[in-house]
């Protein structure tokens, strides 16, 4: 362990050293190739030591895996690649061959489930060409078509590939300090392509939170005073990215009541105008109604939201009152001496370059009339500037329903999608919190968790995603679950791409479904116990609803019966966990986009393969990071440190020896 | 039983044709009078289509299974035996004519349904028919003929769904005269001379908006009596603005006609938006109406394609054909850049200083300067990264200008830059790589090249309208902006003014697929704030002046005539019931909460304003009952009447 630390602090210390960086400092070494200027920093330290302490040992692992991946990633690429241009035709050896001096550990066995799947996910990562390249016709049939047709299927391939090579080594990630509302901070790694829907359930892993939907990501703007939380759908490392070097922004991690507050209350916001008792009173029937109205049509619907607020004027301390409206193409003003009618409006400002931002304490930094301020700004301008839009209301609620109407109508539907998302994540997790916590004694340690992430990364290593709908393979393989592989030996040595795994894995997903999907209740025990497989627990009163596997072909869960045709949109918390959408199928199902639900459970390692370091099995999933394609690892950090990386290596698998 | 004669004019046997006379008695059933009087025509002929109407009465006698004394006739009625289905021209929402059979017997609300599964569109329950404005024909343009589709050939289909043959229902696929009807329904039209639009009828107020809502038929009675005849022009339009499901796989005609409906209603100001708007929606049906015309075929050939994969396929056999090799391609997308000698200006920091020359590199979705093209190779002057920035033209054709304006983010602001072109052909280039990168996207996206030939275009429009006829050969692309925007922008802006800012609303379209475009375009449309409210001129119980009743899909609105402001809405969700005083013409509504009000009408009869209340609900009630049939029963008693009861 100390190994490791010493390791990385040399790590980084010259990495700092080189980058001379201000607080910000680069933890995995930037590529030499092709993305050499990008720079992966961690967000939210001063100090580099700070930093380094603040991982905890799982995210150290997790790091290690990381790194450890992307170097294999990029080998292997390599290999491919050579392989690739050296010889582009003959069929049977178009598989690259499995990475030299990699692949000293056979593949799991296929035998179990559990294994099958990992092979699975290992596949999915090795060499996605292995797939293009091969299929459709399986090598034994490929007299069949004419060499031209399989090279130009192979040219094609081989495209698809290559802008495939180049979108991943573009990948950039960022570790990340997030705030907790104790003053506690949490660190985690973020990758390009994680939104921030995707960091909040690594939060809510972290830190067994009630996961309810106000939980959300925000930044501050110390300088400018202004607090923003990030949208679901958001990607998280693009607005960090545009932060300056020295700055001291920072990312919380809290309760924001203003979320979804259109969605729980939205009578607020569109019968505004009417009085409060008549908006208290409103029936549940009629909110749901205009939820449907305003966010299920053709076309999302904007409050119209009329009113004075007072705009700061350019460079000066002085506030002027206008005439605002809100319209889906923008805000607009009336002019002075005009009518309110569209075609003498003004255009103030239009959504599409510009976020909106809570301003803390404006009164006495600006002078403002009020407390109750936002402002509109180009998420890269980070300093006091005239692009800088300052608005203040009259109070808190017209300050709501502005901020509110305006991500209505800059992020439309997304929001409302990010809600219902938000609000399937909060149903599984309460139903599983309510039936795990008594038969869970250790679900809140986190290193398990991670480690298994780690292991899984490093088995799925070649962080491709997967080919995709376009990729020649007949059935497009369902999203690999999060389904826990049992950890390979040493993370260090990917598995070899067998190409008999992607056949099975190919052929098979039906089957892996059936076998991963009943099973949900068992896995908390597993996380310390021995493999000896316990019996599930007794399931809580309403879980013995679950269906058996499901019928491959539903692709939504049963909904609660009073919900009637509406289910999808609006499901609220059920009131009690009898209602509950059995979990796992909708993960079976849904796909990629869909919030990962509690992952199936893996079933115990298979005796065969050895497990160094005395850990127990990581199986606890409760909560899966991510969907599959983001936990894969990005592959451009890797080649550029090779000292590094080696010297890595060494210290990991030394410590695996212990 | 009493014999008695009773005498039938037969629309078959001619205008001047003699009724014939029939002897009946009063227990003669319908069924038995008619059997008579064909075989007294002595005709040889198809006569199912044919039916009794009563012309005194106004109404038809369907029922035949009734005698003729519970029908109520004696010797004294005027019969009439003709067909059922006549021809009827039909203004369709695109401004076309289309010549078709519609039921004249049946209530509008059939018939319109009928009228719209010949034309393949989804939903007819939120169309209908309405008489068209009196056309002030006292110009002699008499012998402009106007053009009319024909589809009185096609036979009358049941009321299944057609099913798809080519790319378009089985019917329209027999000849090239019906290929062309579909053709027209189903692509959008090409936008109409600013001078057309001028001319048509513009609604100037409110209660002008009212009194185009007093045409619409009554949907429970039938055209003929309505008094609507053979050959007379009717009106089809969206009438609802609850638009269902839909889909564009499915929705393609339906699509087109709202898509057209929502146009006119931008151009003849019917619905009011803002300047930005405005320019966002012409530049939207420039986008449509070059992709339309482009690629006609693909478009109908999408209509038909049902899977993603085959879409895919397709995509890939495009890519293949494109000539050059699979390696070559990946060549190219591997490192495309630009390399020219540009002049920089930057409005900010050196104001003395004029535009400089240095060699530029456009690479990714950066752009860096140099000295001079030997020194490229090293560290450039200045590196800027476009992504997220702010892209505008400044360009006239004419003084042969062509500056990009950069307005880029960074920590401390925005960085106002201009690139300098020096022809049209450089600027397209770094223009439509400005575009690109300012989205995020490489000079490798595959729309590099299409930005560039659509900014190319827009620069041909300008050198045309600007008087040099020269050598501009593409005459599709140069369409008359004005053509793009309601008449109140002729006045306000020439067209050299007009087109760039067109042109800036472009950007964010340009990318749009033909279907995605109509979509969008009605979801604008669809989001304005005055979007689907019908208005009527009413008098409220107790008060004294005209007021405005506005009828929206989920409310109705009161609104001051005179100033405009909106005095109260009310939510259908909470409406008790409502009632119509058919004696004194008042409706009467009952709201939660005890809330009463009563009006009655004035610009529409209040049967009228009765259906749009009624309709409303019998659309809200879609979503529930998911089934395709429609419940027509429902409608009915919805928005009838007491004559439905």
């Amino acid at each position: 362990m100390d190994d490791i630390d010493a390791m990385f602090s040399d790590l980084l210390g010259e990495m700092d050293l080189l980058t001379q960086s201000l607080g910000v400092e680069t933890v995995p070494p930037a590529s030499p190739s092709s993305s050499s200027k990008e720079v992966n920093f961690s967000i939210g330290f001063t100090d580099q030591n700070e930093s380094l302490n603040d991982l905890e040992d799982n995210d150290l692992d997790a790091l290690m895996a990381d790194l450890v991946a992307d170097l294999n990633a990029t080998e292997e690429k390599m290999a491919a690649e050579r392989e690739g241009r050296k010889e582009p035709s003959p069929p049977p050896s178009g598989l690259p061959p499995p990475p030299q001096g990699l692949s000293t550990y056979p593949a799991p066995p296929l035998a179990s489930p559990a294994a099958s799947e990992s092979g699975g996910s290992s596949k999915v990562s090795t060499p996605a060409s292995s797939i293009a390249s091969l299929s459709p016709p399986p090598p034994p049939q490929h007299s069949k078509p004419s060499m031209e047709e399989i090279e130009a299927q192979m040219k094609a391939d081989k495209i698809k590939l290559a802008l495939e090579k180049l979108k991943e080594a573009k990948v950039k990630k960022l570790v990340v300090k997030v705030l907790m509302n104790d003053g506690s901070a949490k660190t985690l790694m973020v990758d390009e392509r994680q939104t921030v829907r995707d960091v909040l359930d690594n939060m809510f892993e972290k830190t067994h939170c009630d996961c309810n939907v106000d939980w959300s990501l925000c930044e501050t703007n110390p300088e400018l005073q202004l607090e923003r939380a990030f949208e679901d759908h958001e990607n998280l490392v693009e607005p960090l990215s545009a932060w300056t070097r020295d700055s001291e922004n920072k990312v919380l991690f809290q309760e924001n009541a203003d979320k979804y507050e259109v969605f729980k209350n939205p009578q607020n916001f569109y019968l505004w105008k009417k009085d409060k008792t008549t908006l208290k009173d409103i029936k549940d029937r009629d909110k749901e109604l205009l939820v449907q109205e305003n966010f299920c049509g053709t076309s999302i619907i904007v409050p119209d939201l009329e009113g004075a607020l007072y705009l700061k004027e350019d460079g000066k301390k002085s506030w002027k009152q206008r005439l605002f409206q809100l319209r889906a193409s923008g805000i607009y003003y009336v002019p002075k001496g005009k009518t309110k009618s569209s075609r003498d409006l003004v255009c103030f400002v239009q959504f599409d370059n510009v976020n909106v931002y809570y301003g803390k304490d404006f009164k006495s930094k600006y002078k403002a009339p009020t407390d109750f301020c936002f402002v509109l700004k180009h998420p890269q301008i980070q300093k006091e500037s005239q692009y800088i839009k300052y608005l203040c209301c009259d109070d808190a609620r017209a300050m709501t329903l502005w901020v509110t109407g305006i991500r209505i109508a800059k992020y439309g539907v997304a929001l409302h999608e990010n809600y219902k998302t938000a609000l399937k994540k909060a149903t599984v997790t309460s139903a599983w919190t309510n039936r795990s916590t008594p038969s869970t004694s250790n679900p809140s340690t986190p290193s398990p968790t991670i480690r298994a992430k780690a292991s899984n990364q490093a088995n799925g290593h070649a962080a491709k995603p997967q080919p995709g709908p376009d990729s020649p393979v007949p059935p497009p393989p369902p999203p690999p679950t999060e389904i826990l592989p049992p950890p390979p030996p040493d993370p260090v040595l990917p598995p070899p791409p067998p190409p008999l795994a992607a056949k099975t894995y190919n052929s098979q997903p039906q089957q892996l479904f059936a076998c991963s999907i009943p099973l949900p209740p068992p896995i908390d025990d597993t996380s310390e116990a021995p493999p000896d497989f316990l019996p599930p627990p007794p399931p809580v009163a309403g879980f013995g609803a679950l269906p058996p596997p499901p019928p491959p072909m539903t692709s939504l869960p049963p909904p609660p019966p009073h919900f009637g045709g509406f289910d999808q949109s609006l499901p609220p918390p059920p009131p009690d966990p009898d209602f509950l959408p059995p979990p796992p199928p909708p993960q079976m199902f849904t796909g990629p986009g869909a919030p990962p639900p509690p992952a199936p459970p893996p079933p115990p390692p298979p005796a065969g393969v050895p497990r160094a370091g005395g850990r127990p099995m990581p199986s606890v999933r409760k909560i899966p990071p991510a969907p599959p394609k983001r936990t894969l690892p990005p592959q451009n950090a890797a080649g550029g440190g090779g000292d590094f990386m080696s010297e890595l290596m060494k210290a990991m698998n030394k410590k695996r020896d212990q | 039983m009493a014999v008695w004669d009773v005498s039938v004019t037969v629309e078959d046997l001619g205008p001047d044709a003699p009724p014939l006379t029939l002897s009946v008695t009063s227990d003669l059933h319908i069924g038995g009078v008619i059997l008579k009087l064909v075989e007294k025509t002595q005709l040889k002929h198809d006569w199912s289509d044919h039916a009794l109407w009563w012309e005194q009465k106004q109404q038809w006698l369907l029922r035949t299974a009734w005698t003729l004394e519970k029908c109520g006739i004696h010797a004294d009625a005027r019969l009439l035996f003709m067909r059922q289905h006549k021809p009827l021209k039909l203004g369709l929402p695109n401004g076309t004519t289309l010549r078709l059979h519609a039921c004249f017997s049946s209530p509008v609300f059939r018939t319109v349904r009928g009228i719209c599964s010949i034309l393949n569109i989804r939903h007819p329950e939120e169309l209908s028919l309405l008489r068209p404005m009196e056309e002030k024909k006292k110009k002699k343009d008499k012998d402009l003929v106007e053009e009319v589709y024909d589809l009185t050939d096609v036979p009358l289909t049941s009321g299944s769904r057609p099913c798809l043959y080519n790319g378009m229902p089985a019917h329209f696929a027999d000849s090239p005269k019906t290929e062309a009807v579909y053709k027209m329904l189903s692509v959008s039209q090409p936008p109409p001379a600013p001078e057309a639009v001028v001319k048509l009828y513009r609604p100037a107020s409110v209660v002008d908006k009212a009194h185009i809502n007093s045409r619409w038929l009554d949907s429970s009675r039938s055209l003929m009596q309505q008094g609507v005849q053979e050959n007379d022009r009717l009106w089809l339009r969206f009438k609802y603005s609850a638009y269902y499901d839909i889909e564009p796989k499915y929705d393609v005609v339906r699509l087109t006609q709202l898509y057209e409906q929502a146009r006119w209603a931008i151009l003849l100001e019917d619905i009011d938006c803002t300047e930005e708007e405005m320019m966002l929606f012409g530049a939207l049906q420039y986008h449509i109406n070059k992709v339309s015309q482009s690629e006609p075929q693909t478009m109908s050939s999408m209509a038909a394609m049902d899977d993603l994969d085959s879409a895919l396929q397709s995509l890939e056999v495009k890519m293949e054909g494109d000539g050059s090799s699979a390696t070559e391609m990946l060549d190219n997308m591997c490192a495309p850049e630009l390399n020219d000698y540009l002049k920089i200006f930057r409005p900010k920091r050196m104001t003395l200083k004029g535009y400089k020359q240095y060699w530029f590199k456009f690479q990714d979705t950066s752009i860096s300067y140099f000295k001079s093209k030997e020194e490229s190779i090293g560290e450039p002057i200045q590196q800027i990264n476009l992504k997220g920035c702010e892209v505008a033209p400044d360009v006239n054709v004419a003084g042969q200008k062509f500056l990009i304006r950069l307005l880029i983010p960074a920590p401390e602001g925005m960085n106002e830059v201009y690139l300098r072109c020096e022809n049209e052909q450089q600027y397209a280039q770094w223009m439509a790589g400005c575009r690109l990168a300012s989205k995020g996207k490489s000079l490798a996206d595959s729309r590099f090249q299409s930005e560039i030939q659509s900014i190319r275009s827009f620069l041909a429009m300008q050198k045309t309208n600007s008087g040099s006829h020269g050598n501009a050969p593409a005459t599709d692309d140069s369409i008359n902006t004005h053509s793009l925007v309601s008449p109140r922008y002729h006045k306000k802006y020439k067209v050299k003014q007009l087109t760039p800012r067109i042109l800036e609303a472009y950007q964010n379209v340009a990318q749009l697929s033909l279907m995605e475009a109509l979509q969008r375009f009605l979801q604008i449309w669809q989001s304005l704030p005055d979007f689907g409210v019908s208005f009527f001129v009413v008098r409220f119980k107790g008060s004294r002046k005209d007021e405005v009743l506005g009828i929206a899909p989920n409310r109705l609105i009161r609104i001051d005539l005179g100033v405009g402001d909106v005095v109260k809405t009310w939510r259908y969700n909470n409406m008790r019931q409502w009632n119509v005083n058919w004696d004194i013409r008042q409706v009467a509504i009952e709201f939660d909460g005890n809330v009463n009000i009563a009006f009655s009408c004035v610009t529409a009869d209040c049967k009228i304003v009765h259906e749009f209340i009624g309709g409303y609900i019998f659309l809200s009630t879609r979503s529930r009952d998911k089934s395709d049939t429609l419940n027509e029963e429902l409608f009915y008693k919805l928005t009838g009447g007491h004559e439905a009861l």
